[in-house]
């Protein structure tokens, strides 16, 4: 389905609800979008890194568990600035339809 | 025989040691073999320029010597073989004493808190000389000491550091992974009993795991799929940078997991990550594969 979410502005809203890890966001802009929309890895990790390089997320990591082979999970949330553009974002979407569901 | 026949046969020879000889350092348990291969082999290019007729004493001793060479080599080259199949656990209990680590609860006990100092006694205790880990690992014995030394700000910051402390702990018997956790602890100034609990906990369930006496692989532990990706991701964390591998990698790891058995999603996955992974790590960090940061 074409769409006009990005997968960046996907991310950011999936941030919103609060700190996720890396497959955790996958899953949550999934379900945020019914199935119809999806981030794939190979774009939300980039995405990840360079929204948090931009000081928009920051991120530490977990406890290490077996199931990832020792590895800690990477726990992203938003800064007070990315908060602030998440919320701007969504108004902005929200302004840009609006003209389409009164008609 | 001929001089020039003899001669032809030691040069052919010598061909061959020349190109197997890298095959050694994987030799590691103990400095001596190395010394032996190395003057074993050695001995053929000296019958050579001494013009020792093959068929004499002093002949057949060099043949001798070059034979327990390639011996030597084989057996390298079985120890390598074995250190490339997919199942690593058997491997790595081997190579890697989970005894060593007790000490780790003794070095946040002692007086001298340094990681390096702690370093240098298992080091010691492994019997290793320094000199020796930096022909082996090609990292000069200035840094090697600076590790040692607990100066870790003389390193260069980033992958590089991590790349050399990974290959030094691998030297002295350490797993690497683990002691990157334990020095990223260490560094941001965590050390305490309760952040080296995690990686007890981690070794006590890797020993369960891995040297449990008569386990079936077949009904515990993760399943074949997942022990085999987690040994190629372990294989490919160490050339990329650690931050995208670890955090790709582990993400992977739990999502194979949650995938059915038999599933051929998880050996599509598997490439699948494998090829993602080491692309962001490239395009991200123009020289990880070699561990050196260019900056940008």
């Amino acid at each position: 389905m074409e769409t006009m979410l990005t997968a960046r502005a996907a991310i950011l809203q999936a941030l919103i609800e609060g700190p996720a890890y890396g497959l955790e966001v996958i899953d949550r802009v999934h379900a945020r979008s019914g199935g119809k929309f999806g981030v794939h890895q190979g774009s939300a990790y980039p995405v990840l890194r360079t929204l948090e390089a931009e000081g928009l997320v920051r991120s530490w990591e977990g406890d290490p568990s077996e199931a990832r082979g020792g590895r800690p999970r990477r726990y992203y949330e938003l800064t007070a600035e990315g908060l602030r553009s998440a919320r701007e974002q969504r108004e902005l979407l929200l302004t840009f339809l609006a003209p389409a569901v009164a008609r | 025989m001929t001089s020039k026949e003899s001669r032809s046969i030691y040069i052919r020879v010598f061909h061959y040691l020349l190109s197997g000889r890298a095959g050694i350092k994987f030799l590691d348990d103990s400095a001596a073999l190395p010394l032996f291969s190395s003057l074993a082999s050695l001995a053929w290019p000296m019958a050579y320029f001494l013009d020792v007729e093959p068929s004499s004493a002093m002949g057949m001793t060099c043949l001798a010597l070059t034979v327990a060479y390639y011996v030597l080599l084989a057996y390298g080259g079985v120890r390598i073989f074995a250190q490339l199949t997919p199942d690593k656990t058997a491997i790595r209990s081997d190579r890697y004493d989970p005894a060593q680590w007790s000490a780790v609860r003794r070095w946040t006990a002692t007086e001298d808190p340094s990681m390096g100092a702690w370093l240098r006694r298992m080091r010691l205790k492994r019997g290793k000389r320094l000199d020796v880990i930096a022909e082996i690992t090609s990292i000069s014995k200035r840094n090697l000491e600076a590790i040692e030394q607990d100066r870790f700000e003389a390193l260069p910051n980033g992958p590089q550091r991590k790349s050399w402390l990974r290959q030094y702990a691998d030297e002295i018997g350490l797993d690497p992974a683990r002691v990157i956790v334990l020095f990223d602890d260490y560094v941001t100034g965590g050390r305490s009993a309760v952040v080296v609990a995690p990686v007890m906990t981690l070794r006590t369930a890797a020993t369960a795991t891995s040297t449990a006496p008569g386990r079936d692989r077949t009904t515990s532990g993760p399943p074949r799929s997942h022990r085999c990706a987690r040994a190629v991701f372990d294989a490919l964390e160490r050339v990329l940078d650690q931050r995208i591998a670890r955090e790709e990698f582990g993400d992977a790891l739990e999502y194979i997991l949650g995938l059915p058995r038999g599933s051929s999603r998880v050996w599509l996955t598997i490439a699948w990550t494998v090829l993602r992974t080491s692309f962001n790590a490239i395009r991200e960090s123009p020289s990880a594969p070699w561990g050196r940061r260019t900056g940008r």
